[in-house]
């Protein structure tokens, strides 16, 4: 069974997308900001991340970088608030820094399944 | 060892009534939670009894940490027939004030629905004491619009190794404050020491002037540089801006570091105008230098430094009292205007009065997030709560201390116009010129700091 990281400090972000993941049959651990998720990673390694942007104590694409620098072949999901322009600004700085794909909230079920099931089979 | 260590702290809590044990099978706290609420209070009952074991651990060098304990009786009976209905709103306001509160270091949890326990970390007794005090008048102000002490009572935990629990009503507020004012060799008598009894320029002898560029989020520019005046403070480090005036400073000392700021930056233009460089440079002034019997002496040499080249100053107007008049506010920046190319004002975090300033001349209203005694979830809260606020009237935004990458792009998505602060930029000795800036700088100096790190290992 594949094992995704959910990092999000909003805890009903996490406990949803944990949700509808464990749904389609993942494991799913969560973290709430980008040095737990790191640690986290460091301990037991995942098969993918899905790493929200903005975050206290560490934020995403902080944490995409120290990620790729220990494990170049995660597959990571970036994911952010879209309704301001500058948040879209970091989530293509993200995939600029390694994120594999990009997912603007809010994504319907539908759209975080297919994105998780594309960057898993690429 | 180990297992006296787990008998000692069983004992200190079931001293203190919690008497269910997280690793044991007969209770259900370890099962998997069912709401983020109940996973929330779970992890913070499990670091909570972690830390009691840590305390009791006799190996333990650390200093010892302060646990209090929040008592809800007297609200609950306030409330009568309204606190069953209210309690969840009561306990969710009451988190909310928590988080905005306690650093990372701290530790709370709560029992059950009268009673909250509490460590604090690495402070002093009379600095968590105080803390405490604070923050259980800010609960019952929130939710019963009076600080009647008997609503929510503060108790000390005093315990001892190897398992005696006491618990002592926590001195009020105004004692707390008495007893440290009266303590000797604090840093805060220090700090007073320094400003009541040192004459104006023994307290002004070894003050220098700092620069700390301001980012322009829009344009991506940094073209401002903000004087900030420090001092040394004897233990190695700076006092800065008005902090090393003391906790009460007086308005002739507080103008003349307003005076002296004000001279330094026209030094400072001087030398940007004769090399040639086009950046801005902003100072402080306090509320009360303009408020006060010194102001006209104030604008005068003001008008004398500025006068051809006023399009080059920013003011920075701070010190400014939590609702003040539009009228107030209208007479400080009429009186700034002619010698400025701008106008900011900095207010408390937590000021959410826009309103009435959106036509007083003010470019923008800023915030400080230096604050040692917030978390950074706190600090970014803060963040969004403010710039909301400010949105409504539209005015522009900024935020000073941006110590981290993480408060760096929240802000920068937030929608804050101006920023600064050491995640941003180091200060500097001398204000430099406009240079362009890109969202990906500092990100790119993190990925190229780890890949030397990695080149390095390797080799």
């Amino acid at each position: 069974m594949s094992r995704i990281l959910v990092i999000d400090d909003e805890e009903l972000a996490r406990f949803t997308i944990r949700e509808i993941l464990e749904s389609a049959g993942f494991e799913v651990d969560e973290a709430e900001n980008g040095r737990i998720g790191v640690e986290k990673q460091q301990a037991t390694p995942f098969d993918l991340i899905i790493t929200d942007i903005i975050m206290p104590e560490k934020e995403g694409v902080e944490t995409i970088i120290d990620l790729k620098q220990e494990f170049p072949n995660l597959r990571i999901i970036a994911i952010s608030g879209g309704g301001r322009t500058r948040n879209l600004d970091f989530l293509k700085l993200s995939e600029r820094f390694g994120a594999s794909k990009l997912l603007a909230k809010p994504f319907t079920e539908g759209q975080l399944l297919e994105a998780v099931a594309e960057v898993m089979n690429a | 060892m180990a297992k006296e260590q787990e008998v000692n702290s069983d004992s200190v809590l079931e001293s203190l009534g919690i008497k269910a044990k997280l690793s044991s099978p007969e209770h259900p706290i370890l099962d998997m939670p069912t709401s983020p609420q109940e996973a929330h209070d779970s992890v913070a009952r499990v670091t909570f009894e972690a830390r009691i074991g840590d305390m009791l651990h006799p190996q333990n060098k650390r200093p010892r940490d302060r646990i209090f304990t929040f008592n809800l009786t007297g609200l609950r009976s306030a409330l009568s027939s309204k606190w069953e209905k209210s309690t969840k709103k009561v306990h969710s306001r009451l988190h909310n004030i928590l988080e905005e509160s306690m650093i990372t270091a701290d530790v709370y949890f709560q029992k059950d629905d009268v009673t909250y326990f509490f460590i604090l970390s690495d402070i002093d007794l009379s600095m968590a004491q105080l803390k405490m005090q604070v923050i259980a008048q800010d609960m019952r102000m929130a939710i019963a619009g009076t600080n009647e002490p008997s609503l929510i009572t503060v108790q000390d935990v005093q315990v001892s190794w190897p398992k005696q629990v006491k618990l002592q009503d926590t001195p009020s507020k105004d004692d707390v404050i008495r007893t440290m004012l009266s303590t000797e060799d604090t840093h805060r008598q220090f700090l007073y020491n320094q400003a009541q009894e040192n004459s104006a320029g023994q307290l002004f002898a070894d003050v220098k002037f700092i620069y700390r560029p301001m980012l322009a989020v829009r344009t991506r520019v940094i073209s401002t540089y903000i004087c900030i005046p420090i001092k040394p403070n004897g233990h190695g480090g700076y006092f800065s801006g008005y902090e090393m005036l003391g906790a009460h400073p007086s308005i002739d000392n507080i103008f003349e570091l307003d005076s002296l700021t004000q001279e330094a930056v026209n030094n400072e233009l001087e030398t940007l105008i004769h090399s040639n460089l086009r950046s801005l440079l902003a100072l402080p002034v306090h509320f009360e230098t303009l408020a006060s019997h010194r102001r006209q002496q104030y604008l005068t040499r003001a008008r004398e430094l500025f006068e051809n080249h006023t399009n080059r100053i920013v003011y920075e107007l701070v010190g400014v009292p939590d609702h003040i008049p539009q009228s107030r506010m209208l007479e400080f920046t009429a009186a700034l205007k002619p010698h400025c190319r701008a106008i900011m004002a900095r207010f408390p975090p937590t000021h959410g009065a826009f309103e009435s300033y959106r036509s007083v001349g003010l470019h923008a209203v800023g915030v400080d997030l230096y604050s040692p005694n917030k978390t950074e979830k706190a600090m970014l809260k803060t963040l969004e709560q403010f710039i909301d606020h400010a949105h409504q009237t539209q005015l522009r935004t900024y935020a000073h201390g941006i110590h981290s990458i993480s408060l760096y792009t929240s802000a920068v998505c937030a929608g804050f116009d101006y920023l600064d602060g050491y995640a941003l930029s180091s200060v500097v000795d001398k204000a430099k010129d406009i240079t362009s800036f890109s969202y990906d700088m500092i990100y790119q100096g993190i990925h190229d700091k780890n890949t030397a790190r990695s080149v390095t290992a390797k080799e």
